[in-house]
């Protein structure tokens, strides 16, 4: 039986995969919990096979900084990255990291117990493609890396001027990126282009 | 050519400066002051200058002072830089003072003012709305799982009907539903209300680590986040590096900040510590709200952060105990 750490701060999802681990005949609950800072520190104390973590857990405590810690202190343990915002960042974060596994949470939930089985066997189970949001006109895959970048650091609230220092750039290239960004998704200030992006879930603040 | 000053066209040409000028003698007599200068004292005190020393005490009283020293000073519609220096003429101190206009430079410093204060206000609030877009999808997320399981046991509820009533339906596949669904219920109506102190306790209980908690949970949402980030890390360092099994945190509220400090029953580091993965992401946090960390490993390991508080509404150190 492979012992699963359940981190998941959405109370009826954590239900859920608990049913879904306590009903297989494979995997059996080693604990759960909200918040992914406590992660690694029961990853330490207790025998843990699988983690299945949440991306953004309670109080903003970044599951994916957590997976990626988990995976460099005890590599030995499988890590399943769970999430239902499609932040385009995240996949190459957690592949960076040697995150085993990778899952929306809005496929249906039977196929997680698969996707287990196969990162346990040892198989990197990744999404083959993402869910694909709309920012105003456009679909998020129509926008350059470079424009998801921008969109990212404008979250920050910050002036372009700030940006185009962080990112090694001329402030003249973020601002044609973002007339670029507002004339293709039809949006009519910076503040709407960065709240369609954030509530579509591609661009998630500070994870 | 050979100009020839004369005293009437020096006065002449001081008294037709833009800029304001005024020499006095140290008892306030006033030896030369310009149009400019007289103009200023009118706008500002309405009476030409008669003594230096009065005149400029009454600058000092009502300008600005700026970080050079000088002093900007609004008069009628004009804005003046002014300075005064000491030196000698004929044998005797005299003070100089010195008014340059800057109208124009003091209107585009002001207008650039309000035009920071609104990018500020605009930064503030696209930074809030980008939090409450966060916990809203989060809610939303809650809210679609709720009526998901509510549609579920619409249809369990119909299918069951078909059934009972002899219809053909896979019977064990429907109490295989019918069991998940109410397991899901049934958690949801034991599961207990959030206490965040008790999740902090529950956290380190979960990994035999017994925690001490003076002072109450910071109500400013950034501070709480940043406390339950120490006190994950503080856990990984106690049972990876100290062997310890006690942490004492200690929360108080220190002028403008939050101090929180961490320190452990294990052993402490051998010499200087050397700051990991964990240590500099927790400064980076700290940093990136405004605040910092600072580590002593002598006598004992001591993690201390100070946290600036942003609401107004903070919650009394021991009333959380």
């Amino acid at each position: 039986m492979y012992k699963t750490l359940i981190v998941e701060d959405d109370p009826i999802a954590r239900d859920l995969f608990s049913i879904i681990v306590s009903n297989s005949a494979d995997f059996e609950i080693a604990g759960t919990m909200a918040n992914a800072n406590f992660a690694e520190s029961f990853c330490i104390a207790h025998p843990v096979d699988l983690v299945l973590m949440d991306v953004k857990t309670q109080m903003k405590a970044s599951g994916l900084e957590a997976a990626i810690k988990i995976k460099k202190s005890k590599p030995h343990i499988k890590v399943i990255v769970v999430t239902s915002m499609p932040e385009v960042d995240w996949i190459e974060r957690a592949q960076e990291g040697r995150v085993d596994s990778f899952w929306y949470k809005m496929t249906e939930e039977s196929d997680l117990i698969d996707v287990m089985r196969r990162t346990m066997d040892g198989e990197m189970v990744y999404p083959t493609v993402r869910p694909n949001m709309m920012i105003g006109n456009v679909h998020a895959d129509e926008l350059t890396e470079l424009q998801i970048r921008i969109l990212r650091e404008l979250t920050t609230g910050d002036k372009t001027s700030d940006i185009a220092e962080r990112m090694n750039l001329s402030s003249r290239t973020v601002d044609n990126n973002i007339n670029d960004m507002l004339a293709r998704t039809g949006l009519s200030s910076r503040i709407k282009l960065v709240g369609a992006a954030v509530e579509t879930g591609i661009v998630i603040k500070d994870l | 050519m050979r100009l020839a000053w004369r005293r009437p066209s020096i006065k002449e040409a001081v008294d037709n400066l833009p800029s304001g000028i005024l020499f006095y003698r140290t008892n306030g007599l006033v030896v030369l002051c310009n149009h400019a200068m007289n103009s200023i004292s009118m706008d500002y005190a309405g009476e030409p200058v008669q003594d230096g020393t009065s005149f400029w005490k009454a600058v000092c009283d009502g300008a600005e002072e700026m970080p050079d020293g000088t002093r900007l000073l609004h008069a009628g519609e004009n804005s003046w830089l002014m300075s005064a220096h000491e030196s000698v003429f004929e044998g005797a101190p005299i003070w100089e003072i010195h008014a340059k206009n800057v109208t124009l430079q003091a209107e585009l410093t002001k207008q650039l003012e309000e035009e920071s204060a609104r990018i500020s206000a605009v930064s503030e609030r696209l930074s809030r709305y980008n939090d409450d877009v966060l916990e809203l999808t989060a809610q939303r997320e809650l809210l679609g799982r709720k009526a998901h399981i509510h549609n579920e046991l619409g249809r369990l509820l119909t299918e069951t009907k078909y059934f009972l009533s002899g219809g053909e339906v896979d019977e064990d596949a429907l109490w295989e539903r019918w069991r998940f669904n109410a397991e899901l219920m049934l958690s949801e109506a034991r599961r207990p209300d959030e206490d965040l102190l008790a999740s902090l306790q529950k956290a380190a209980s979960d990994v035999g680590v017994k925690l001490r908690i003076s002072g109450g949970i910071p109500e400013d949402a950034l501070a709480a986040d940043m406390l339950f980030a120490v006190v994950g890390e503080s856990l990984t360092n106690l049972l990876r590096h100290a062997g310890g099994d006690e942490l004492r945190i200690s929360i108080q509220v220190v002028g403008e900040d939050y101090l929180i400090e961490v320190a452990n029953n294990g052993n402490p580091p051998d010499g200087a510590v050397i700051e990991g993965g964990g240590l500099s992401s927790l400064r980076r946090k700290a940093e990136s709200i405004g605040g910092s960390m600072s580590v002593t490993s002598s006598p004992e390991f001591l993690l201390s952060f100070e946290i600036p508080r942003r609401c107004s509404d903070v919650q009394d150190t021991d009333s959380g105990r």
